[in-house]
């Protein structure tokens, strides 16, 4: 990064911290495909200090709120007492780094979802599963309307039909059709229960979206999809197949058991787990998260942006989709929610 | 896979080998990390090219279901419309060629997560 920069962003922290600040060094930082990540080495009035700066992407997808609405939610949750990064400040003015960017303090730990199902012991895995149980109620407590997220528009009437309406919308745009996914969400059209509440949902709460040290949760990150919805949609999503990594047998994202998830959530939050709803929004899950690889995928197919990461992303949508369908087949259309297809 | 195919998958799998053998084992980090994506992707090729006319014959039996004639461009989205109306759904041969075809993508791109029962079933033994 060149030295301007440095300078240039020191004087803006200058006006957050209100005392001398050196930015000493910005070096980019892995994962975050969707946005960009930069480590931040800084001395705050002599104290040295790291922090971790959140800018757009040159192409974004879709879904991704930008960075101010970002920062806003992540400051909403902090005030409700989620375990986020301390947000320190937004800055709007694209002479400074580029580009509108988000300042917040690093936090210890490690993110990456395989690294962090392989790493846990036995003994963190049941005290981490409860953690975040009660993380995720603690978010499910703000409810609309809230001023400070206006931008998240009116809660949608029927928030699971929203979503498939919002996939399909989706693959139009891509122009792309993709017969398997169609079924899966003509499935989940038919077959998710009309929500019960509507309050803020993280829509993207799985292991790798979280930091782990040590076996403690240090922050919930990546608020860029949070919006108002059923609360049953962030199990589902916690809980698909498809984010426990190399865990499969432990339902609870690769980390814990099923039962006791929805024990401690509803002890945080009072309310009674849908066990039917989770199970309908982990097969969403998993036509969901295909969508967002297809649109990773065409940031490089499209020439936006040429990457052989995002290329593979694309590709992982195959094996998404046999997911969701092997949740999808003949017999399980007979059965309607009240039914039951649960384990 | 047809012969017209052989030197070039004979070449790919040349290429991975060396790849896995010679420079992964021997890097760490983002060039490790680079390594192994490239790797990933001449997996995925050879396969593409060994699987060639598995994925033909399985896109084939799903597009076969579109009406004819058909206002829409290309089957998958005449399809795409029938599925949004409700017109196919629950339909087992459907969802058996729509399976079979997921499966077979799902065999060039990542293996491992093929069962041996859904290997059968898409004919892929």
């Amino acid at each position: 990064m060149e030295g301007n920069a440095l300078l240039r962003l020191s004087d803006w922290m200058e006006g957050i911290f209100a005392c001398p600040v050196r930015v000493m060094a910005l070096s980019p930082l892995k994962g975050g495909g969707i946005q960009e990540n930069w480590t931040v080495e800084a001395q705050i009035n002599g104290s040295a200090r790291d922090f971790v700066l959140r800018k757009d992407a040159q192409a974004t997808i879709d879904a991704s709120h930008s960075r101010r609405n970002e920062f806003a939610l992540i400051k909403a949750a902090h005030d409700s007492g989620v375990t986020v990064p301390e947000p320190i400040g937004f800055c709007d003015d694209t002479s400074v780094m580029g580009g509108p960017f988000a300042l917040m303090a690093k936090v210890p730990g490690i993110g990456l979802g395989p690294k962090v199902v392989k790493e846990l012991t036995n003994a963190d895995r049941p005290v981490l599963t409860e953690r975040l149980a009660r993380e995720m109620a603690r978010i499910h407590t703000i409810r609309p309307p809230q001023k400070v997220l206006a931008f998240l528009g009116k809660p949608p009437a029927d928030f699971a039909i929203a979503e498939v309406r919002l996939m399909r919308d989706w693959l139009d745009r891509l122009k792309l059709s993709r017969p398997g996914l169609e079924w899966v969400l003509r499935w989940c059209e038919l077959h998710i229960p009309k929500p019960r509440d509507t309050v803020l949902i993280h829509r993207d709460f799985r292991t790798g979206n979280y930091m782990v040290d040590h076996g403690h949760l240090t922050a919930i990150l990546d608020w860029e999809f949070a919006c108002w919805g059923d609360p049953m949609f962030d199990l589902g999503w916690f809980m698909a197949e498809c984010w426990r990594f190399s865990r499969p047998e432990l339902e609870a994202g690769g980390v814990g058991e099923r039962k006791v998830f929805y024990a401690t959530y509803e002890d945080e939050s009072g309310r009674k787990v849908d066990d039917s709803a989770v199970r309908a929004y982990e097969v969403l899950a998993h036509c969901r998260w295909a969508v967002i690889a297809l649109q990773q995928g065409e940031r490089h197919t499209s020439g936006r942006e040429p990457s052989l990461e995002h290329a593979l992303t694309g590709k992982m949508a195959e094996e998404l989709e046999l997911m969701a369908l092997r949740l999808t087949n003949p017999e399980r259309w007979r059965l309607r929610h009240d039914g039951g297809f649960g384990a | 896979m047809s012969d017209n195919n052989q030197p070039l998958a004979g070449f790919l799998a040349a290429a991975e080998a060396l790849l896995r053998n010679k420079v992964i084992v021997a890097t760490t980090g983002d060039a490790r990390f680079a390594g192994l994506m490239v790797a990933s992707a001449l997996g995925m090729a050879q396969r593409e090219i060994a699987l060639g006319q598995e994925l033909a014959s399985a896109r084939h039996d799903v597009d076969e279901l579109a009406p004819q004639p058909s206002p829409f461009p290309d089957p998958a989205m005449a399809l795409t419309h029938l599925m949004r109306e409700g017109l196919l759904d629950g339909q087992d041969e459907f969802y058996r060629r729509l399976i079979v075809d997921a499966i077979t993508r799902t065999a060039v791109t990542r293996p491992l997560v093929v069962s041996e029962r859904e290997r059968r079933l898409a004919g892929l033994e």
